[in-house]
């Protein structure tokens, strides 16, 4: 009504000027900047759309919601991460069964090799009269990442929003940091991989996307960082139909699997969340829900492993 | 004081009866003699022939890593768990063997022992051409070798490999050095000789200069005196960073504090053992028995039992101390060692490789050639298996079980082209070596003939 | 895309084989339903509506999403094929999805309704029959406020007879704006508006970090309403903790990058490589010193 007609000369004012004041309400961030914040850069690329009032508005593509593609970052900048970002992810055992659409999804996002597979369903048993339970096993994302402390060029590394990522572009192959990390998650392109086409080869490799993954590399699972500057989730958090990961930033204080979303703290002090192995010193970004009160029987998933 | 014991004891191995089958005793011998028995020769038939076999097996190596080069790291057998294989046990080897340079030339020497003297030249060979081959089998090792330089280019001083990277390198040029510095004497012995040979240009560029002065004497004795003292630390770190690539992990039969000394122990070992194989087949092969005696296998072989003694004492800790507490990681890896499908290798590597050549070296006659010969092969083969043992059952065994691979990536059985890269870089090792020992004396000949002096002189 | 393509070829070379053979049999293996398309409508802070369409078939007996489809998108019914309300022609990605915003173009169109139907349709393609998906939404927007005590308010409203009208029974979500996703700021999932389209909901979540000035973002949405489509409204309230993030990442650490090792092992890396080269080049030094003296010698003799 009066409010919008009063604030469609602001509003205009505020894309042209790039500033943060919004009528009706008192927040001071853009629309389409909200959201994406300091994450995103503007491309400086304007396309002219369309308000629900039907007024003609002028949009930096980057801050579009969806976001519809991220103009490219460089190195420097995959190297440095996202700043005031601590990713972190929550994977809640008493709802796998084994499904694997988490691998799937994440095989096929990054392109990677058929025989590999960066995210793993363990069927884990501790000891002779404990419970069978499946647990998902993505990378760590450690803060004293030991693979990282061994890398010899930098090829692996670990940035300020916690995320360890590969730059296949100089890895040379020596294989150390597979031999350094304890939870097997590294995994080698042996030969070229068979689902790179030859017109992804083409492509610039990007260390936030791991693609295209490349012959004589290591790759593993990055926490999709690149989903996350779009403020989406990472692949396999969104294929899961049920809702076994949870990812967020422990800097929000917040994790979520798309449907639901919970605070972080209380979900781990109110599950018992743990790290894996964490007597190790590793210090894992990802935690885990302990197997109890389960969705599904154990034997549910057998009729999909074949080890 | 030593120069007189060490004679001593050269009488009374003269004296022994194994000793005296008609064979010149060294000190009736004249300099004209020392010099034309130790001159390097050429091939004989045998000589060809052996040169012709190592040349194949190194030619089917290199189309082996022509191979992997097109192809990748996916004509080997290594997969992700067991993602280091005999490349890897193989480097370890090398530099295994490429400590006894540094025992034979400077720690006898610092001890003041004079009869390992003709030994040194065998030996710091065997450490050039080991280090070099280690270097060359790590970058064969690497999925990306046109992308070596990378290690200087954003070399991190954190990774254990770049230490690895460095210490070999230091350690290559001090024993390239070691064998450089002594051969200089020789250089004018060699081109005092008649008849020119075609390395006559090789020998004046490396060593036209040595005239053989009091100062220049005195000079290298210097720098050999250095050498000894700086390559003892410097051989120390290259198997101490080279185990520390393993146990700067956390995995189950790598993470041991014990071993740093678990590896230089057996360095020292396969090194000796080597050697050893070394100085019969030229012993035999270049007829130097008045050079390398019975009393130089019969000391070669109380150090080598010493040796064996030592590596076993960090055996019993770096096995029993883990199985007496069989911690939930490390009881799969130790069962698989003790009993499981590692079994045979373990108890032959241990058996053959240290406690059967223990046994024979107790005794007198087990210390002549050819048992030493013989046990010398032996400690060597079981010493490469044992590196394979370090490598392979422990990546077998990671703390996650093995699950989500296709059913090949939880076994390892080297492919022909690993083998045949790992043979043929065994090949290349003694094809350097032999090379060398065409090209010059591979007994000192001027420290011969200054010992030879220095023992008429207290006659 | 790539199996479909693979089960089409295996699908004409069976139909060959099975005509060769004189049977007219058509194959069943990787058998598709067809194409559905749906069309979801969003509104951003009441100022940017934008359009998601997602297709997907029933491959062996599941939905899967369908890459690669060409859907072109139309406001209103009667521009239908005459080009003129065209919003986009979009193509979906690989998770059968695709988005578009309103061009600037459909102005009067837009203007002229309060509320409109949006058309996707895809002509006849190798693998799925032409289909029309229809989606007609209201226009109507959420407004977001808070009161004291730490209550939010949202209120729903829809655009009638040019002027916004409260809506009431509208199931209102209301959250804190996070990564991902929202977290609810109550115990409550979600409410409904009273009959002055109102929604109120205390603000739980105490302590919930927030930017430098402890400001968060409170969010109420309208998710998938039949009328309305997607609504959403964000209001930054200092509600939260103020939060820095750490700036002491880029510390020297054994993980630490290629210039950031740590000082005792730059120290003693150097220390150790400095005293054994500055050896070996003492040792080279004095081979020259060799070779100088047997030039001499030479010289002289």
């Amino acid at each position: 009504m009066d409010i919008n007609n009063a604030s469609r000369k602001e509003f205009l004012a505020t894309l042209v000027t790039g500033g943060l004041v919004l009528a009706g309400c008192s927040s001071k961030k853009s629309p389409f900047e909200a959201g994406a914040d300091e994450m995103v850069k503007a491309s400086g690329e304007k396309v002219k759309l369309l308000s629900v009032d039907g007024e003609v508005i002028e949009v930096d593509k980057a801050f579009l919601k969806p976001v519809p593609q991220l103009p490219a970052i460089t190195n420097s900048e995959e190297r440095r991460g996202i700043p005031g970002k601590k990713f972190v992810m929550v994977i809640d055992l008493s709802r796998c069964k084994n499904l694997r659409k988490c691998q799937a999804a994440c095989n096929h996002m990054h392109h990677v090799h058929s025989d590999l597979n960066w995210l793993k369903v363990y069927p884990m048993n501790e000891g002779e009269h404990t419970a069978p339970y499946w647990q998902p096993t993505t990378c760590m994302h450690c803060d004293e990442p030991p693979c990282v402390k061994v890398c010899p060029v930098d090829a692996t590394f670990k940035r300020q929003d916690g995320i360890v990522l590969i730059d296949s572009d100089r890895c040379i192959g020596c294989r150390f940091c597979m031999a350094a990390c304890p939870y097997s998650i590294r995994v080698f392109n042996w030969e070229k991989p068979d689902t790179v086409s030859e017109e992804l080869c083409g492509q610039p490799y990007s260390c936030e996307t791991s693609v295209p993954q490349k012959k004589g590399t290591v790759g593993k699972c990055d926490f999709c960082p690149d989903m996350a500057r779009k403020n989406e989730l990472p692949h396999c958090v969104s294929a899961c139909p049920n809702g076994t990961f949870f990812y967020g930033d422990l800097n929000e204080d917040s994790v979520t699997n798309g449907a639901e979303t919970f605070r972080f703290s209380d979900l781990i002090k109110d599950k018992a969340g743990y790290q894996l192995m964490d007597d190790l010193g590793t210090k894992p970004s990802v935690y885990y829900l302990p197997p109890a009160a389960r969705n599904f029987p154990f034997e549910k998933g057998m009729e999909i492993d074949k080890g | 004081m030593e120069n007189s014991i060490s004679i001593n004891n050269d009488k009374k191995a003269a004296n022994a009866p194994t000793f005296a089958n008609g064979r010149r005793k060294p000190d009736a011998l004249t300099d004209e003699q020392i010099i034309s028995d130790l001159l390097p020769r050429k091939f004989g038939k045998l000589g060809m022939i052996w040169m012709g076999i190592l040349v194949v097996i190194c030619m089917v190596g290199v189309f082996a890593y022509f191979r992997q080069l097109k192809y990748g790291l996916v004509v080997t057998n290594m997969r992700d768990y067991a993602s280091w294989g005999i490349y890897i046990s193989n480097f370890v080897f090398f530099v295994a063997i490429s400590l006894v340079g540094s025992l034979i030339t400077a720690v006898l020497r610092l001890t003041g022992v004079h009869w390992s003297t003709p030994l040194t030249r065998i030996a710091e060979i065997i450490a050039v051409s080991a280090i070099t081959f280690a270097a060359i089998i790590i970058i064969v090792d690497m999925g990306r070798p046109e992308r070596f330089y990378n290690l200087f280019l954003f070399g991190r001083l954190q990774s254990p490999i770049i230490w690895d990277v460095t210490v070999i390198t230091t350690y290559f040029f001090i024993s390239l050095l070691l064998l450089y510095i002594p051969l200089l004497p020789d250089m004018k012995i060699l081109l005092a000789t008649k008849e020119k040979t075609k390395f006559y240009k090789l020998y004046r560029f490396m060593g036209s200069f040595w005239k053989g002065t009091h100062l220049q004497f005195r000079i290298s004795k210097k720098a050999i005196n250095i050498l000894c003292i700086a390559i003892v630390p410097v051989a120390f770190s290259i198997h101490t960073v080279t185990s520390w690539l393993f146990a700067t992990t956390y995995r189950p039969g790598w993470d041991s504090t014990n071993f740093g000394p678990y590896f230089i122990s057996g360095a020292f070992l396969v090194g000796s053992g080597a050697v050893t194989v070394a100085m019969y087949v030229f012993r035999k092969y270049y007829n130097l028995k008045n050079y390398i005696t019975y009393e130089h296998f019969d000391k070669m072989g109380k150090v080598t039992v010493m040796l064996a003694l030592l590596y076993m004492y960090f055996n019993v800790n770096e096995f029993l101390v883990p199985a007496f507490k069989m911690k939930k990681p490390e009881e799969g890896f130790l069962d698989s060692l003790f009993i499981g499908s590692f079994a045979p290798l373990f108890w032959s590597a241990i058996l053959g490789g240290m406690i059967i050549p223990i046994i024979v070296l107790l005794f007198k006659k087990g210390r002549h050639p050819f048992p030493m010969f013989i046990v010398g092969i032996m400690i060597v083969v079981g010493a490469w298996f044992k590196r394979y043992l370090i490598v392979t059952p422990t990546l077998l065994h990671p703390f996650l079980p093995m699950h989500n691979v296709p059913e090949s990536y939880k076994h390892y059985f080297p492919s022909w082209e690993e083998w045949a890269i790992a043979m043929g870089s065994l090949a290349g090792a003694l094809l350097v070596i032999t090379i060398f020992a065409r090209i010059f004396p591979i007994i000192p000949i001027q420290e011969t003939l200054i010992e030879q002096h220095e023992k008429e002189h207290h006659k | 895309m790539k199996r479909n393509i693979i089960s089409n070829c295996a699908g004409v070379v069976l139909f060959l084989l099975a005509g060769l053979a004189g049977f007219n049999a058509t194959a069943k293996e990787g058998e598709k339903g067809p194409l559905k398309v749906t069309i979801s409508y969003f509104s951003l802070d009441n100022k940017l509506p934008y359009l998601t369409v997602n297709a997907k078939s029933k491959i062996d007996g599941k939905f899967q999403p369908v890459g690669g489809a060409t859907i072109k998108l139309y406001l209103d019914k009667d521009s239908t094929g005459k080009g003129l309300g065209l919003i986009a022609t979009v193509v979906t990605g690989e998770k059968g999805k695709a988005t578009a915003d309103i061009p600037a173009s459909l102005e009067k169109i837009w203007k002229a309704s309060s509320s409109h139907t949006f058309i996707a349709v895809t002509d006849k393609t190798k693998d799925y029959d032409e289909t029309n998906t229809e989606l007609s939404i209201a226009k109507a927007r959420i407004t977001i406020d808070t009161a004291d005590d730490k209550n939010v308010v949202a209120m729903v409203s829809e655009f009638k007879d040019n002027q916004w009208v409260p809506v009431k029974g509208i199931d209102v979500k209301m959250g804190i704006k996070r990564l991902g996703g929202d977290l609810q700021i109550g115990e409550e999932q979600s409410y409904t508006t009273d009959s002055l389209g109102k929604v109120k909901g205390e603000f739980k979540k105490l302590g919930m970090p927030g930017d430098k000035t402890g400001n968060i973002i409170l969010v109420a949405k309208v998710e998938d309403n039949d009328t309305y489509g997607n609504l959403r409204i964000e209001k930054s309230e200092p509600w939260g903790v103020k939060f820095t993030a750490n700036d002491d990442f880029f510390q020297r650490a054994l993980w630490g990058s290629q210039f950031h090792s740590p000082f005792w092992l730059v120290f003693m890396a150097y220390s150790i490589v400095i005293g054994v080269w500055g050896t070996i080049l003492y040792l080279v030094f004095l081979i020259i010193k060799i070779k100088k003296l047997g030039k001499e010698e030479e010289r002289l003799g």
